[in-house]
């Protein structure tokens, strides 16, 4: 597990407070307002809003977690504890398109083993790193939910599922040429147009 | 008058553990019953004085019509409910084996460089629950070591076991809220978050609450195993809080500083200024002879020379007194001067302070752990800070012409200043019994006498909520050292003022405190006994005793005599 890149270490090195407070767009500022009344706890608006952080900012950085602190009034490091937790807040910056590759048992028996192999040797990249271009990164993950069609895979915020060698050739060729918008955004409540012929996942 | 409303007894419920049938009020988890029945469950995560959390999954217990095991820490007795441990339940006994098997898996078991080693719950446990050898031959998990977490506190993040008391500490009793668990599973580490610390005034109270080597004191680290030093029980001499600390000492030296148990006095807490500042009632440089001091020529004394000079003084000598002498020493001081002449004066070194929000939790507005003790036996009155102001500008105005000084403290470092020292010098008179030859008093005074820190003698003092608790010495005692309240003595003896009708001089501290018990008029009728007020220390108050009450009675003209 060590080498997933999911493991969140505190630098010994000293680290100055953030002192300046990061402010988002007005759409992002806007939408945490509508979110953060729709729980009886604050607390409880940790995730929504860290999300929010993460469209705006495209990973979770100290200035992020102290943003999601700030409006709900809450000790840092009790947004760290969440954001640490789940592996789709990304702590380090990773690629513009960010493989995910599901290895809890279902996945590990039909296969992830070799989604994995394909991606390391694909792009010449071990799991938490980022190809040089920034095009790719790749993790694994825990279970997401898609046992029935395993091997699958994450990317950004789309599924793809029953995943083979040839699968995987012609998703990464494609998505090379046609650069197709995976993501699925928080602020506007919608997701990318995907990559035609595959399923477009309705995650929210 | 109207009646006092009566207080509802609490209601009870009946129970059996281990067969053993125990009544305990409503609302007792079984962990606290089982106490009372005798049987200590094993435990990591719960704290009597956090809530319960219930992850560490140690103090499993049996209850009969049950399915499965249960924890005792978030089980509440019930009526009729038969509950077996491990001490009946091979059940119970094999889980509890099987999970401290697990917690020990990521474990890094370096008990041989671990400052924890001899006090520590994962060895005791393992040792008493499951003594096997490990079956995990596959590589442990790595994590952060020494990763100081604020400027008190380091943490070793392979050897936690996530019981998650100190994280609780932070967000219930101290509300800073600065330590969370990150990351899952297996990788979870306790953490600070990055660009913020460990910093408040209890800060060092975590590393008490951790159960195994995982938070250590960054003061204390690979300092001595904790089975060479003499560890001693005692009382916090740092504010009138009086807090129940343990004392590991080696070779005259504080190597360890814990907080004890007394749920009346500081639970389970002890403040860091407390804690790391206990060397600061250690003399630096040790005075072991007495020496005499004539217009700048110091030449070697001895305590007679001092007590010759001061005793045709009594009826005249201003005595200034350390805030933590031992109510014994006050007791004895008050019927000195009672008897001497009713002009001489005395004043303790009382020094208010300001308080932030997490050090109200414990700590008391003062640096004068028994300036009750002085209230108590009529020393001084209702405000002792005012008192010795007053007596301190005399003594820059040079109006006082002998001077005692009791104690290193008796004159607060921050009052010592130019004008201060001009006029103890000015003095006709000063005699001071101190131990620290680095104190400017020692230039100052024209007789020193090596005298013993609070740290160094055992006896009684008075905590602010009038509760009354024995410390005892801690360090090793110094040759040719005399207590406060021997000089006492001998100075009544050698001014022909009988105080007892034995000889106290001969006595020990114990001995002296067992006659200040059967002594002092308020205090005699309560037949207290060292060992009763050992034990949690006796609260005044609730026997119906006020500070000041002695001053009456004292006066009234009672004759103590040795019991």
């Amino acid at each position: 597990m060590t080498d997933s890149g999911q493991v969140f270490h505190i630098s010994t090195k000293k680290i100055a407070p953030v002192t300046k407070k990061v402010v988002l767009s007005d759409a992002a500022e806007k939408r945490a307002k509508e979110i953060i009344p729709l729980y009886p706890q604050s607390r409880s608006a940790i995730m929504p809003l860290l999300y929010i952080a993460q469209d705006e900012l495209s990973y979770i950085s100290q200035e992020a977690v102290e943003w999601v602190a700030d409006k709900l009034s809450l000790p840092p490091v009790q947004v760290w504890e969440v954001a640490t937790f789940y592996t789709m807040y990304y702590k380090k910056p990773v690629g513009k398109y960010h493989f995910q590759v599901c290895r809890t048992l279902p996945c590990a028996l039909r296969g992830a083993k070799m989604v994995s192999d394909y991606l390391r040797e694909k792009f010449n990249l071990n799991p938490g790193e980022v190809s040089a271009d920034g095009m790719w990164s790749f993790e694994e993950v825990e279970c997401l939910g898609s046992c029935g069609t395993a091997p699958m895979c994450q990317i950004n915020d789309v599924f793809f599922e029953n995943l083979s060698a040839e699968k995987l050739d012609t998703i990464v060729e494609r998505i090379s040429k046609e650069k197709p918008d995976l993501r699925f955004s928080t602020v506007r409540d919608e997701l990318g147009a995907g990559l035609a012929g595959f399923p477009k996942s309705e995650i929210k | 008058m109207s009646d006092p409303v009566t207080p509802k007894a609490p209601e009870v419920v009946n129970l059996t553990i281990d067969g053993k049938a125990v009544s305990v009020p409503k609302g007792t988890n079984l962990i606290e019953a089982a106490k009372v029945a005798g049987v200590e469950v094993p435990h990591y995560c719960y704290h009597p004085h956090l809530s319960v959390a219930g992850n560490c999954r140690m103090c499993q217990v049996s209850v009969k019509g049950q399915p499965k095991m249960t924890i005792a820490c978030n089980t509440n007795a019930a009526e009729g409910m038969e509950v077996a441990t491990h001490e009946t339940s091979k059940d119970v006994a094999d889980s509890q084996a099987a999970v401290l098997e697990f917690i020990l898996i990521n474990h890094p078991l370096d008990c041989t460089v671990c400052d924890q080693a001899g006090h520590c719950k994962l060895q005791d446990y393992h040792f008493e629950y499951n003594a096997r050898p490990s079956r995990f031959l596959e590589d442990k998990v790595h994590k952060v070591k020494a990763l100081p977490l604020g400027p008190n506190v380091m943490l070793d993040g392979e050897r936690c076991i996530m019981c998650t008391r100190c994280i609780r500490f932070c967000d219930e009793v101290t509300k800073t809220s600065e330590l969370g668990m990150l990351n899952r599973g297996d990788q979870s580490v306790i953490a600070v978050s990055p660009g913020r610390e460990l910093n408040n005034a209890l800060s060092g109270s975590v590393v008490d609450l951790c159960p195994v080597g995982a938070l250590t004191h960054r003061k204390w680290r690979f300092n001595t195993r904790i089975w060479f030093t003499k560890q001693t029980e005692s009382i916090c001499p740092g504010c009138s809080t009086g807090c129940n600390v343990k004392v590991a000492e080696r070779d005259g030296q504080v190597t360890l500083v814990k907080a004890r148990r007394n749920d009346a006095v500081n639970k389970e807490w002890l403040c860091d200024e407390g804690r790391y500042g206990f060397e600061r009632f250690l003399p630096k440089s040790r005075i072991t002879h007495a020496v005499s001091n004539k217009g700048g020529a110091i030449s070697n004394s001895n305590i007679s020379e001092a007590i010759n000079a001061l005793k045709g003084q009594l009826k005249t000598v201003t005595v200034l007194a350390s805030p933590e002498l031992l109510v014994e020493e006050y007791y004895l001081l008050r019927q000195l001067m009672l008897r001497a002449s009713s002009v001489s004066r005395a004043v303790i070194a009382y020094r208010g302070r300001t308080l932030s929000q997490v050090e109200e939790i414990l700590v008391s507005p003062d640096y004068a752990a028994n300036f009750r003790g002085a209230q108590l036996t009529g020393l001084v009155g209702e405000s002792p800070e005012q008192e010795y102001q007053e007596v301190l500008g005399k003594i820059r105005r040079k109006e006082i012409e002998n001077i005692l000084i009791l104690g290193d403290r008796a004159i607060d470092s921050r009052d010592m200043d130019e004008a201060l020292i001009e006029g103890l010098k000015a003095a006709k008179v000063s005699v001071a019994l101190i131990s620290d030859a680095s104190s400017p008093l020692a230039a100052a005074a024209s007789y020193v006498v090596p005298g013993r820190g609070i740290l160094e003698k055992s006896g009684l003092l008075l905590n602010r909520a009038l509760r009354l608790q024995y410390a005892q010495h801690v360090v090793p005692l110094v040759d040719g050292t005399t207590p406060e309240w021997r000089f006492l003595a001998m100075l009544a003896d050698a001014a022909n003022i009988k105080i007892v009708s034995g000889d106290l001089k001969a006595m020990s501290d114990r001995d002296l405190t067992r006659w200040y018990l059967a002594t002092d008029p308020v205090l005699a009728p309560q037949g207290l006994t060292i060992q009763t007020i050992k034990n949690g220390g006796v609260p005044l108050e609730a026997k119906g005793l006020s500070v000041g009450q002695s001053k009456t009675d004292v006066s009234q003209g009672a004759s103590p005599s040795v019991a």
